[in-house]
C-alpha cells in the first residue's frame, strides 16, 4: 500500500506556553499544577549474541556467517584489504579508481544487465572503496543468497578491464587534475567544492587519509597499467573477509560458499606496506581559504586526527564527548551556534573512527558576516567543555542517546551487517556488539573531559572555509594560520 | 527448500506455488479494547531491546471541511506543543535523551504519532503518547508560530516543487468528493482563517481514546506492557463518537482530463489516476503487483518499451493510494517536450492492454513478486514503528491488526492470472482522468 502522506515533523522551536487550552471530555490539570517527572525505566535488555559460523579457507578468505531471522532476508558484505589506506602520494585515489573501472562491468554483464539480475533476487549488489578497504555488498530475498553469492563473486572477481574504457577514463582523471589545479590556483571555487575533501587533506598531509582526490603527482603515474597493478596487488583472499548475515542455515551457507568461486580464488603474496606518513598534531590552528567571491554564506569544515591505538575506554570517551558537544540535536554546539545566537540554521560534530587515525569534525554553514564569529564561538565552546567537567544530565542524555542509535542501528538488516563487518573485519573483541551500551555506559564526566582535553581540536584545528575571502580574511587570520597549499 | 520447491511445481495446479517458495515474516499479534474504548495491539519481537509506540487517530485529511483544509496536518504539529507534564518541544527532548526517536504523519484516513526507543524506555513513550490524549497544551503564540511552520512546509514542499501541483490537481481531477480532493496540506487561505477555537473543537471531536488505536511492537513483557497501558491510557475518558465523514464517490464512467502549467517544471509531465481497489478488498495486492510490474522505473515493459532507444520517457512512478475509502492507482512521467502527450497516453494503454490479452508469464510475476515483497520488508516489517504503524493501519482502516501480517503472504500468493483480471477490471479508458502537465517554456500547440 502506498502511503500518502505528509511528515517529518520535529519540533525544535523553543518557547514558554503561558495560556493553556481547555478541551472538555480531556483531564486538563489546573495551570499551577506542579508537572508530573517522567516514569522511570524498566531493567535494561541486554542484546541478544547471534548464532555464528566462523571458518577460514584454505586461500586464507575469512568466512563469517551470523544467523539473523527477523525478516526472510540475507544481506552479504566482501571487505578486500585495498582501501584508501594502501594509497601514497604517487597513487593517490587509485581505490577509487580501480573501483570505478569494476563497476564498469564484469566478464559476463555489463551493467544493465548485472542490474537486472540483482533485481531477479529481490535485492542488490553495490561496489565501492573506503579507508581501510574496499567492500563489495549485496542483498536479497533469502532464499537466494546462492545467487546473491555469485553476483558478488562476478563483479570483484571476474571484472573485465576494457582497454579502451580505462583509456578514456585514465585522460579524464588527469583532465580533472589539472582543472583542479588551475581553479585552486586562480582561487575560482564552485559550489561542488569538495570542503570535507579539503579538510582530509589539511589534516592529513602526507598520510594515506588525505589523498581524497587525483594530484598532479598521481596523474603523471597513471596509466592502464598502474590501474591494473593495483588491481592485481591488492584484490586477494587472503587477508579479505566475506560475512553473510541473514535468514539463512549457516552450515548450509558455508557448504556453498565452499563450492563457489570465492573457494577458488588464487591466494597471491600481500604487497609490501608503504610507509605511513602520520598526520601533524602541532599545537596551532591552520586556516586554509576557498575563495568563492560574492558568495553570501559560507561553509566551514574544522577538524583534527586522533592518533591510532587509543584504548577502548578512550575510544567510548570520545563518543561521548563528541555527543554532548555537537552530536546530536541537543547538544551544546546547536543550543548555541544556532538556537541562541542564531549564526547558522544547522552545526553538528562528528567523530570517524578508522583503522589508521581518527578524525573529530565540526561543521558549519553561516552568512558570511557572522562566519568569523561562529569559528570564533565554536573554538570558545569546545575549550569551554575541555576546561569544565559536562555536567551529569548531559553525560545521562548522551549515554541514552548514543545506546539508542546503536540499537537502532542493528534493527535494519543491512546497517547490522555493517557493525558486523566492522567488528569481525578489524578483529575487535567478541563483546565489541554486545557490550557497546556496558561500555558507553561506564564513561564517567572525568572520561569525557579527559578525552575532550587529550582529543578534540582547540589549538590544533585544520579549518577549511569556503567563502568570500575578502570579507573573511581579517577576522580568519585572529584564529589562525592562513594556509596554502 | 528444492524439496518444498519441487513439491510445490507438482501440485501446482491446485496450490500456488509461490506461497511454498517464499518465506513471509510473522510475529503474534493480540488485540485488546480498554474500556475507554482504545484499541490496543501488541506485537512482541524479542531480537532485539527496543520499541516500537505508534498512536494511531482515526482522522485525516479526508474528515476536513471545506474552508479547513489542511488542519488535520497542522494539528498534528500542535501535538507536540506541549502537555499538562511535558513542555513545548519536551517530547522531542525527552525521546532524543532517551536514545529514540519520533515522527508525526498525517495522511488521508488517519494521523500517526510515532516513537521508537530502547526497551527499557518503554514508560517514558507510553506516558509521552498518552500526556497529550488527555492533556494537549496550545496557546495563541505557538498556534500561530506552528501555522508559519506549516506553511513554511507548503511552500518548500509543495509550491516550490516542480510537479508538486500536479499531485493537489490530480487529486481534485480523478475524485469528485470534497473530502477526498484535497491533499493534507490544505490551501494557504484555510490556514490563515482557522483559529483558536478551532483547535479546541477538532481536539475534542477526534483526538480521544476510542477514535485511536495503540500499537506496541518489540521487547517487552505482556503483563508488563498490560499493565503500563493501564496504568497511562487507562483514565482517559472516553469521547463522544466522532462525526461520520462522507467519503463515497460515484462510479467514473467517462475519462477526465485538463492541462496546467507548472512554472517549475522545465519539461512536461503526464499524471495519471485510475479508480482502484482499497485496503479491504481482494484485487489490492494483485493491482499494487501490476502497477509494479508494469510501470516500475526500470521495469522491462512500459519504462523500456515506450520510445525504446530513444528515451521518450526521463521519469516514471507507480503506486496504489488504498485506504478504506475511495482509492487510486497513480501513475507519472515527465518525458521529452518533443513527444507529443496524446501518443504517451495511447501507449500507456497499450502497456496496459498488452497485460489483458497476454497472459504475463509466471517467471515475471516471481521476480516481480520477489523484489516488491524485498523491498517492503526493508522498508516495513525491519524497523519496529513501520510495523507498528502497519499495524495501526490495518487495525482502524482494515479492521483487524493480524491482517498486516497476513498481507504478505497474499502479496507472495498473487497469481499472474490475478494480475491479469484486475488489469481488465480496473484499467479502463473510461475510469481514468488524466493530468497534463505543461512545462514553464513549453508552448499550447506542440502538445497534441
Amino acid at each position: 500500500m502506498r502511503r500518502q502522506k505528509i511528515a517529518g515533523f520535529r519540533a525544535l522551536m523553543m518557547g514558554a506556553a503561558t495560556l493553556f487550552l481547555s478541551a472538555s471530555g480531556h483531564a486538563l490539570p489546573p495551570e499551577d499544577a506542579v508537572p508530573s517527572p517522567p516514569p522511570a525505566d524498566l531493567a535494561v535488555h541486554p542484546v541478544p549474541t547471534l548464532v555464528t559460523v566462523r571458518e577460514t579457507l584454505p586461500n586464507g578468505l575469512r568466512v563469517v556467517i551470523c544467523k539473523n531471522s527477523r525478516v526472510p532476508l540475507v544481506t552479504a558484505a566482501l571487505g578486500i584489504p585495498a582501501g584508501q589506506s594502501m594509497t601514497d602520494s604517487k597513487s593517490a585515489t587509485m581505490e577509487d579508481i580501480v573501483e570505478t573501472l569494476i563497476n564498469q562491468r564484469s566478464k559476463k554483464y555489463d551493467n544493465k544487465e548485472f542490474a537486472a539480475a540483482s533485481k531477479k533476487i529481490g535485492g542488490s549488489v553495490s561496489f565501492s572503496a573506503r579507508k581501510d578497504y574496499a567492500i563489495v555488498q549485496g542483498d536479497a530475498i533469502a532464499s537466494k543468497t546462492s545467487d546473491l553469492l555469485g553476483l558478488m563473486a562476478e563483479r570483484v572477481l571476474r571484472p573485465k578491464f576494457d582497454p579502451k574504457i580505462m583509456e578514456a577514463y585514465v585522460s579524464q582523471l588527469k583532465g580533472r587534475a589539472e582543472m583542479i589545479a588551475e581553479a585552486l590556483k586562480a582561487g575560482v571555487i564552485d559550489e561542488k567544492f569538495d570542503t570535507q575533501g579539503r579538510l582530509m587533506r589539511a589534516i592529513y598531509g602526507k598520510h594515506p587519509y588525505a589523498f581524497t582526490e587525483v594530484n598532479d603527482e598521481t596523474a603523471k603515474n597513471l596509466t592502464v597499467d598502474t590501474v591494473l597493478d593495483f588491481y592485481e596487488k591488492h584484490y586477494r583472499p587472503n587477508g579479505s573477509l566475506l560475512l553473510v548475515v541473514g535468514d539463512v542455515d549457516p552450515v548450509q551457507t558455508l557448504s556453498q560458499i565452499k563450492a563457489s568461486s570465492f573457494a577458488t580464488w588464487k591466494r597471491i603474496t600481500p604487497p609490501v606496506q608503504k610507509t605511513i606518513v602520520n598526520p601533524s598534531y602541532e599545537l596551532f590552528n591552520r586556516v586554509f581559504v576557498a575563495n568563492r567571491e560574492k558568495s553570501v554564506s559560507a561553509k566551514v569544515s574544522l577538524g583534527n586526527a586522533i592518533p591510532k591505538g587509543i584504548s577502548e575506554r578512550d575510544m567510548s570517551a570520545i563518543e561521548v564527548a563528541n555527543a554532548i558537544i555537537g552530536g546530536k540535536i541537543d547538544s551544546r554546539l546547536f543550543n548555541v551556534i544556532r538556537e541562541k545566537l542564531g549564526y547558522a540554521y544547522s552545526v553538528s560534530s562528528s567523530v570517524s573512527l578508522d583503522e589508521l587515525a581518527s578524525t573529530f569534525t565540526i561543521r558549519v554553514e553561516s552568512r558570511t558576516s557572522v562566519t568569523g564569529k561562529a569559528i570564533k564561538r565554536i573554538l570558545a565552546e569546545v575549550k569551554e567543555f575541555q576546561d569544565k567537567p559536562a555536567t551529569a544530565e548531559e553525560l545521562s542524555a548522551a549515554k541514552n542517546y548514543l545506546g539508542g542509535k546503536f540499537l537502532k542501528s542493528l534493527s535494519a538488516q543491512s546497517t547490522l551487517a555493517s557493525e558486523l563487518f566492522e567488528l569481525e573485519y578489524f578483529n575487535h573483541s567478541a563483546n565489541w556488539l554486545t557490550g557497546y551500551r556496558d561500555r558507553i555506559n561506564a564513561v564517567t564526566l572525568e572520561d569525557v573531559q579527559r578525552a575532550a582535553k587529550k582529543y578534540l581540536l582547540p589549538g590544533r584545528a585544520a579549518i577549511v572555509v569556503q567563502g568570500d575571502e575578502g570579507k573573511l580574511s581579517e577576522e580568519l587570520a585572529e584564529i589562525g594560520t592562513i594556509q596554502t597549499d | 527448500m528444492r524439496f518444498l520447491a519441487f513439491f510445490a511445481a507438482a501440485f501446482a495446479l491446485s496450490v500456488p506455488m509461490v506461497s511454498f517458495a517464499q518465506k513471509t515474516p510473522k510475529f503474534p499479534v493480540e488485540k485488546y479494547t480498554l474500556e475507554n474504548g482504545l484499541q490496543v495491539v501488541l506485537s512482541q519481537d524479542k531480537t532485539l531491546p527496543i520499541v516500537g509506540v505508534v498512536v494511531a487517530y482515526h482522522v485525516g485529511s479526508r474528515n476536513e471541511v471545506k474552508t479547513r483544509t489542511g488542519f488535520a496536518h497542522l494539528f498534528e504539529h500542535l501535538m507536540f506543543q506541549g502537555s499538562a507534564n511535558v513542555p513545548k518541544a519536551g517530547h522531542f527532548k525527552f525521546i532524543e535523551n532517551a536514545g529514540g526517536e519520533f515522527q508525526g504523519t498525517t495522511r488521508s484516513e488517519i494521523t500517526t504519532y510515532e516513537d521508537q526507543v530502547p526497551a527499557e524506555k518503554l514508560p517514558l513513550a507510553l506516558w509521552l503518547e498518552a500526556d497529550r490524549m488527555k492533556s494537549l497544551a496550545v496557546n495563541a503564540t505557538n498556534f500561530k508560530n506552528q501555522k508559519d511552520v506549516v506553511k513554511e512546509e507548503k511552500r518548500l514542499r509543495l509550491d516550490n516543487v516542480a510537479y508538486a501541483l500536479a499531485n493537489a490537481k490530480l487529486q481534485s481531477l480523478s475524485y469528485t468528493n470534497f473530502s477526498n480532493q484535497h491533499l493534507p496540506i490544505g490551501s494557504m487561505e484555510d490556514l490563515d482563517a482557522v483559529d483558536l477555537a478551532y483547535v479546541q473543537s477538532f481536539y475534542k471531536a477526534y483526538y480521544k481514546p476510542n477514535n485511536a488505536v495503540l500499537v506496541v511492537t518489540g521487547d517487552f513483557d505482556i503483563p508488563v506492557v498490560k499493565d503500563l497501558i493501564i496504568k497511562h491510557f487507562g483514565s482517559i475518558a472516553k469521547g463522544e463518537d466522532p462525526p461520520k465523514t462522507d467519503t463515497t464517490e460515484p462510479a467514473q464512467v467517462k475519462q477526465r482530463s485538463a492541462t496546467v502549467t507548472d512554472p517549475f517544471a522545465t519539461v512536461p509531465g503526464i499524471f495519471m489516476a485510475w479508480e482502484a481497489p482499497g485496503i479491504k478488498s481482494p484485487d489490492m495486492e494483485p493491482t499494487e503487483l501490476l502497477m509494479q510490474m508494469v510501470f516500475a522505473q526500470d521495469a522491462k515493459r512500459a519504462a523500456a518499451e515506450i520510445g525504446a532507444g530513444e528515451n521518450w520517457i526521463l521519469s516514471i512512478s507507480a503506486g496504489l493510494d488504498a485506504q478504506t475509502g475511495p482509492s487510486r492507482a497513480l501513475l507519472s512521467l515527465i518525458h521529452r517536450p518533443d513527444v507529443k502527450r496524446k501518443t504517451l497516453v495511447d501507449e500507456v494503454f497499450v502497456q496496459l492492454d498488452r497485460v489483458k490479452e497476454e497472459l504475463p508469464s509466471k517467471e515475471e510475476v516471481e521476480n516481480v513478486k520477489r523484489e516488491f515483497l524485498a523491498a517492503k520488508y526493508r522498508s516495513d516489517v525491519e524497523p519496529l514503528v513501520q510495523r507498528a504503524l502497519g499495524l495501526a493501519e490495518y487495525s482502524l482502516q482494515y479492521g483487524d491488526p493480524s491482517e498486516y501480517y497476513k498481507s504478505f503472504e497474499r502479496y507472495a500468493a498473487v497469481t499472474p492470472e490475478q494480475i491479469q483480471a484486475v488489469a481488465k477490471k480496473y484499467f479502463k479508458k473510461e475510469s481514468s482522468s488524466i493530468l497534463y502537465v505543461r512545462g514553464k517554456d513549453q508552448k499550447e500547440e506542440d502538445e497534441e
